[in-house]
């Protein structure tokens, strides 16, 4: 079966004082469709180039992308891609119903009905004609799903999308989240600094190398896929985080 | 604080001041007549003085102050229209704007108090085109620089995004920049409008047969402090009155930024 996407051999840098700077060295992965993976590694190791990669925000210098078998063409955007962007960017002068129907509007498209489906199933029915200012942040990223989630993607990508909340609402939402995929069943790509976080969500996790902005390693979950408040006790969900953890201190 | 509180510690203040001025006025007064001095009346009136002045002259006042006001507002008008549509242009033409920001720039910090003669002499003495274009110009800048660094000053990942959405330009310039940039534009409206009257009567004042600047003109000549005064404060009043109908429209046209 062919992968949902596939990168092969990218590799991408950027220019500082006129020298090419490289961020991502030689990466190749594959996500299947109904995957979550994440990708962990240590600050500035290129998590976040990786994801403006496959959202098709930035060129590479060198390698392809495959989305369904069919490569991605420069600077033309794919449909079937969402993007959650590390700040919940809503728009301050839109309501939360208004934030999430904005791809819509965008694509010409004008049945709501999708977006009055998500507003329910994410349970943000009571803050429909809220304002961004008038919610919380953990709240403001959920709109922000909601807002990817809209247009129907088959890859939802998500840049540290918990990163401004606190411990126990993380928690909460990483559980919300993955309540809503076996719902809508979409693939995702989740860039993390938080490994427990990546280790509960997951089936898969990619590590970056501080050093050399490649792919580590690549370490399959066998947490299964009931996961719940109590997996996060359990012995193997502390054996695969240490194993993830000291393979970022390895390559910090 | 409730905003009733801080309109009401407001009013206090001001009538504070006034107060404070109107004793002062008298201390000092007293004490230089003593001393068979010209009194302070002659040439900083008292509070009393120039509410009697609006009692005498204000019919003369108020009919002055309207032509003013009109070409004032015209001036603004066409100022901030004139800034809003450069600013469009500014959007739509990158390179036009990387060329012709420098030059503005250059332009506005010529002294309007040197270039407002020469809009004179090249329109006219007393014309009202050249008092409107004093008054538009004083506008046009801030309006234009601010709506411009608004239109420019867009968060980075919210253009991602709208790039991943497939949004056009134009849905960009509809969605994104023209709603972010909105109390911007109001600020900067609340600039223009004591400028816009300012240089009215600045126009005004250095040739006109009408207007506020006329009377200051006349009152200084004249040597009637209460006339100047009371033009003064009108200007001030009007002023106010002007930011409080901008903040009017900001408070419905821009309602998001002003909730609890």
């Amino acid at each position: 079966m062919t992968a949902l996407i596939s990168l092969n051999k990218i590799n991408k840098g950027f220019l500082v004082k006129k020298k090419l700077n490289p961020v991502i060295n030689n990466i190749s992965f594959d996500i299947n469709y109904n995957e979550v993976i994440s990708i962990v590694g240590p600050s500035g190791c290129g998590k976040t180039t990786v994801l403006k990669i496959i959202a098709n925000l930035l060129d590479v210098d060198s390698g392809e992308i495959l989305f369904n078998g069919k490569k991605i063409l420069k600077s033309k955007i794919n449909h079937s891609i969402g993007y959650v962007p590390q700040n919940h960017t809503l728009l301050p002068n839109r309501t939360v119903f208004e934030n999430i129907t904005l791809p819509l509007e965008i694509n010409g498209k004008k049945d709501f009905q999708k977006a009055l489906d998500l507003v329910d199933l994410m349970g943000l029915s009571e803050y429909k004609d809220h304002y961004p200012s008038q919610i919380s942040g953990g709240m403001k990223q959920k709109v922000s799903i909601a807002r990817a989630l809209v247009l129907n993607p088959d890859l939802l990508l998500l840049d540290e999308p918990f990163a401004s909340v606190d411990e126990i609402s993380r928690e909460k939402f990483n559980l919300e989240l993955l309540r809503l995929n076996k719902i809508l069943k979409r693939s995702m790509i989740l860039v993390t600094h938080n490994i427990e976080e990546a280790v509960f969500m997951s089936d898969r996790i990619l590590v970056m190398s501080g050093v050399n902005g490649s792919i580590i390693s690549e370490v399959n979950i066998p947490l299964g896929d009931a996961r719940n408040p109590e997996t996060r006790s359990s012995e193997l969900f502390f054996s695969t985080t240490n194993i993830i953890r000291k393979l970022i201190k390895t390559n910090e | 604080m409730s905003k009733f509180k801080q309109i009401a510690l407001s009013l206090f203040l001001v009538f504070f001041v006034i107060l404070c001025w109107q004793v002062a006025e008298n201390v000092i007064n007293t004490n230089r007549l003593a001393n068979n001095e010209t009194g302070l009346e002659a040439f900083i009136p008292s509070p009393i003085t120039i509410l009697h002045t609006y009692g005498e002259s204000g019919s003369l006042i108020i009919t002055q102050s309207m032509y003013t006001f009109s070409k004032a507002m015209i001036g603004f008008g066409v100022g901030v229209v004139f800034a809003i549509f450069m600013a469009f242009v500014f959007l739509l033409f990158p390179f036009l704007r990387k060329v012709a920001l420098p030059i503005l720039f250059g332009v506005n910090s010529f002294p309007i108090v040197g270039l407002a003669p020469a809009i004179i002499l090249a329109f006219g003495q007393g014309s009202s085109f050249s008092i409107i274009f004093i008054s538009a110009l004083i506008c046009y800048f801030p309006t234009l620089i601010t709506l411009d660094t608004a239109f420019n000053n867009i968060d980075k990942d919210i253009l991602d995004l709208m790039r991943v959405m497939n949004a056009s330009r134009w849905q960009i310039v509809r969605y994104i920049r023209l709603p972010q940039s909105l109390p911007y534009l109001f600020l900067a409206m609340k600039l223009a409008i004591p400028g816009s009257i300012i240089g009215a009567t600045m126009g005004e004042w250095l040739g006109a047969r009408n207007g506020i600047g006329q009377i200051i003109t006349i009152s200084l000549y004249q040597l009637k402090p209460g006339l100047l005064y009371a033009s003064l404060f009108l200007i001030i009043v009007a002023s106010l009155l002007g930011i409080i109908i901008v903040e009017i429209l900001e408070r419905y046209f821009v309602k998001w930024k002003h909730l609890n």
